[in-house]
């Protein structure tokens, strides 16, 4: 799974994260664009050729070049620019789609999760959209990442004019601090993982006017990871 | 889908993409341009007016969202399919957003695009196909406003119920048809109402009027020509044959057509074939014939203004329509269109005749027939004072009907004896009517100074 941290950081080349971003794009652009140019050579060469075996080939070409495109979206898209499409959203409605969505994400393991949804009758402005995005990001981290034995307890609650989502979850060989939770991106990377997840996490609360905070208890050896957004004034 | 609508510019800086989707493409029958550059694709945007483009968000010289801006400007209906590896929910919202019609990330499969191509040509040849229907609708709406400010013949008389018996039995056939009657009868009218009921109602009916041009030009009017054929063709013209394909030629006062032109009209009518001046093509005419002559067609024939083996072709069917004068019967319903034609034509609410108008409207002849009462009824309705036209409204012929026809036919002779206020009177309307109302001219005519005839006009109650 995930790689420990770089041994030596401090003495790393220091670049803005600004410029990362910018890289990492770019270079997935024209990662995907010699992609597309692959992709339609390989099926103007399969419309030519007769030969089945060769077409049969050039399918399994065209399926490794898929699986390739689908990693440099998914990248492309946690590095994009957040711009919310802000619309007024219930809470209890908010919930319930994520738990819809939730168990469509992880059909085989969502039954570990335990809901405790207190009342909440408040509204949310928010981009649905984006902010469902971020929660699935954080339940796949869960699931993927040191996931220790118990069940994952949610709970969703409004407190003082604010949103409070709570992920409690079982950890094996936690290591790292919750100081800097989600400010620490590409902090873990490994085989299809490239550590700008909880970043992506963090930025989309942020830019919805919330906080994103974590703590782990290491005598439970449980991570608490808490999501707060703030109620709309209008619609609460 | 048309040909014409299969048309595809595919602006992307991505070489290897550009010239294998090219290829692609053209193996499915579309026809494709390629631009490498933002201003490249401007060019053949405009010379080569594609049904679609495919365009990529990052050009050398362009950013996309800003192409797209300047192609939906330019060019509103265009369909835009937006293709980029640098795909974020925020381009591809603002891309639906200004207009786009899909979004689509690379690389992608290449038959999800060639359906969204297919699926955006249909939308852009629908489009095309309402804006078409549109316009079509338009066209109709305007021909179907002036039918119906077009004047209409009234068949109330039992010699107008005859010619509508006539028209009913002969319109539908392609048989060819000879309008006579004076000047003003409607004539035209009654052409407009046999194509009407024809089976050629569909195109409209080409009109040429023979006196209306001079006779050098009437030849090249009739049967077009081409660039070159005389001093002065600077372009192709088809002419009214071609124009009347498939509908009716109206051709109004015969009788002034060139004789060597009848004769060669003649041949066009026998043989359905007809030759462009300057022209060595034939073409093949389908058309039927209205002609009108507002001659006796005894008297023409007898001058050699009308051939007579162009008068046989034509006389298939003749409508002879008799003058205002002797079927008095349309009279008051012929008013009764004017009066609300001309009513609605100035914003004015339709007005009352007081009967005394009425029975002068009744009782005038007409020489200039339904012309000259639509011409009457619009000069009053103009007049008319508080919703009402009476005798003073009435043109001034009309008025003074009764001497109006003595000056012209010269005064009866007299019987019995009249007293000399009768005389006097009778006089000074005479003078008035021979003046047409001009007051000036009467007492000139008179000997009298225009005070003298004014007191003498009050006395006798004489109202103009």
């Amino acid at each position: 799974m995930a790689g420990a941290a770089p041994q030596n950081r401090n003495n790393s080349l220091s670049v803005p994260w600004s410029d990362t971003v910018r890289f990492i794009r770019q270079l997935s652009h024209d990662l995907r664009n010699h992609l597309n140019a692959i992709e339609l050579q390989a099926t103007y060469i399969n419309e030519l050729e007769e030969n089945p075996n060769l077409r049969s080939e050039i399918k399994r070409l065209r399926e490794m070049i898929s699986r390739l495109t689908s990693t440099l979206q998914k990248l492309s898209r946690s590095l994009g620019d957040v711009k919310p499409n802000v619309i007024a959203y219930r809470v209890c409605d908010f919930v319930d789609d994520l738990r819809k969505k939730i168990a469509q994400e992880f059909p085989d393991t969502s039954s570990e999760i335990v809901w405790n949804v207190q009342p909440n009758e408040g509204v949310l402005d928010v981009d649905p959209q984006i902010l469902q995005h971020a929660f699935i990001e954080l339940f796949a981290n869960a699931f993927q990442h040191d996931r220790g034995a118990g069940e994952l307890i949610v709970t969703a609650r409004i407190d003082k004019n604010q949103f409070i989502f709570t992920l409690d979850e079982p950890k094996t060989r936690f290591e790292l601090s919750t100081e800097n939770w989600g400010r620490e991106p590409l902090r873990r990377i490994g085989h299809g993982h490239y550590g700008v997840g909880l970043n992506r996490v963090r930025v989309i609360m942020e830019v919805h006017g919330g906080e994103m905070h974590a703590r782990y208890d290491s005598k439970t050896a449980r991570l608490i990871t808490m999501l707060m957004l703030p109620l709309s004034r209008q619609g609460g | 889908m048309k040909a014409e609508n299969r048309r595809i510019l595919i602006i992307d800086d991505e070489r290897p993409i550009l010239m294998t989707l090219e290829a692609l493409l053209e193996r499915r029958g579309y026809q494709v341009d390629t631009a490498p550059t933002a201003s490249q694709g401007l060019k053949l945007l405009k010379s080569k007016s594609p049904a679609l483009v495919l365009l990529d968000l990052q050009l050398p010289d362009a950013e996309g969202l800003e192409m797209l801006d300047r192609i939906k400007t330019e060019l509103p209906e265009m369909q835009v399919i937006i293709l980029t590896a640098h795909d974020s929910l925020h381009n591809a919202i603002e891309s639906i957003k200004r207009g786009a019609y899909h979004f689509i990330s690379k690389p992608y499969a290449p038959e999800e695009l060639l359906s969204l191509i297919e699926k955006a040509l249909e939308k852009q040849f629908l489009l095309r196909e309402t804006e078409e229907l549109r316009e079509k609708t338009e066209r109709l709406e305007k021909r179907l406003e002036i039918a119906e400010a077009r004047p209409v013949p009234i068949f109330k008389s039992k010699p107008m119920q005859e010619i509508e018996e006539l028209i009913n039995a002969m319109a539908p056939s392609d048989a060819n048809v000879l309008i006579v009657g004076e000047s003003g009868v409607g004539k035209e009218i009654i052409a407009n109402v046999i194509h009407a009921r024809s089976r050629r109602a569909g195109k409209e009916m080409v009109k040429l009027n023979c006196a209306a041009f001079p006779q050098t030009m009437i030849e090249g009017e009739l049967f077009g020509y081409v660039k070159g054929a005389f001093t002065g063709a600077m372009n192709d013209f088809p002419g009214m044959i071609a124009a009347a394909n498939g509908s009716t030629l109206f051709l109004d006062e015969i009788s002034d057509m060139p004789a060597d032109l009848q004769t060669r009209f003649l041949r066009v009518l026998q043989e359905r074939e007809y030759r462009p001046l300057g022209s060595t093509q034939t073409m093949k005419a389908d058309f039927r014939v209205i002609a009108s002559s507002n001659r006796p067609i005894a008297q023409a024939l007898s001058e050699n203004r009308l051939r007579s083996d162009l008068y046989y072709r034509l006389n298939t069917f003749q409508v002879e329509v008799p003058p205002l004068r002797e079927r008095k019967q349309d009279i008051p319903p012929l008013i009764a269109m004017f009066l609300k034609q001309f009513s609605q034509q100035l914003g004015k609410p339709e007005p009352d005749i007081a009967p005394d108008a009425f029975q002068k409207l009744l009782d005038y002849a007409w020489p200039g027939n339904v012309r000259e009462l639509q011409n009457a009824i619009e000069y009053a309705v103009v007049l008319a004072q508080q919703g009402v036209i009476g005798g003073k409204e009435l043109p001034t012929e009309v008025q003074l009907r009764k001497f109006s026809e003595q000056a012209k036919r010269g005064a009866p002779p007299r019987t019995g004896v009249q007293s000399l206020d009768e005389v006097e009177r009778d006089t000074i309307l005479r003078a008035l009517a021979e003046c047409h109302g001009n007051k000036k001219k009467a007492a000139e005519l008179l000997g009298i100074q225009r005070p003298t005839l004014y007191n003498k006009m009050k006395r006798y109650a004489i109202e103009i």
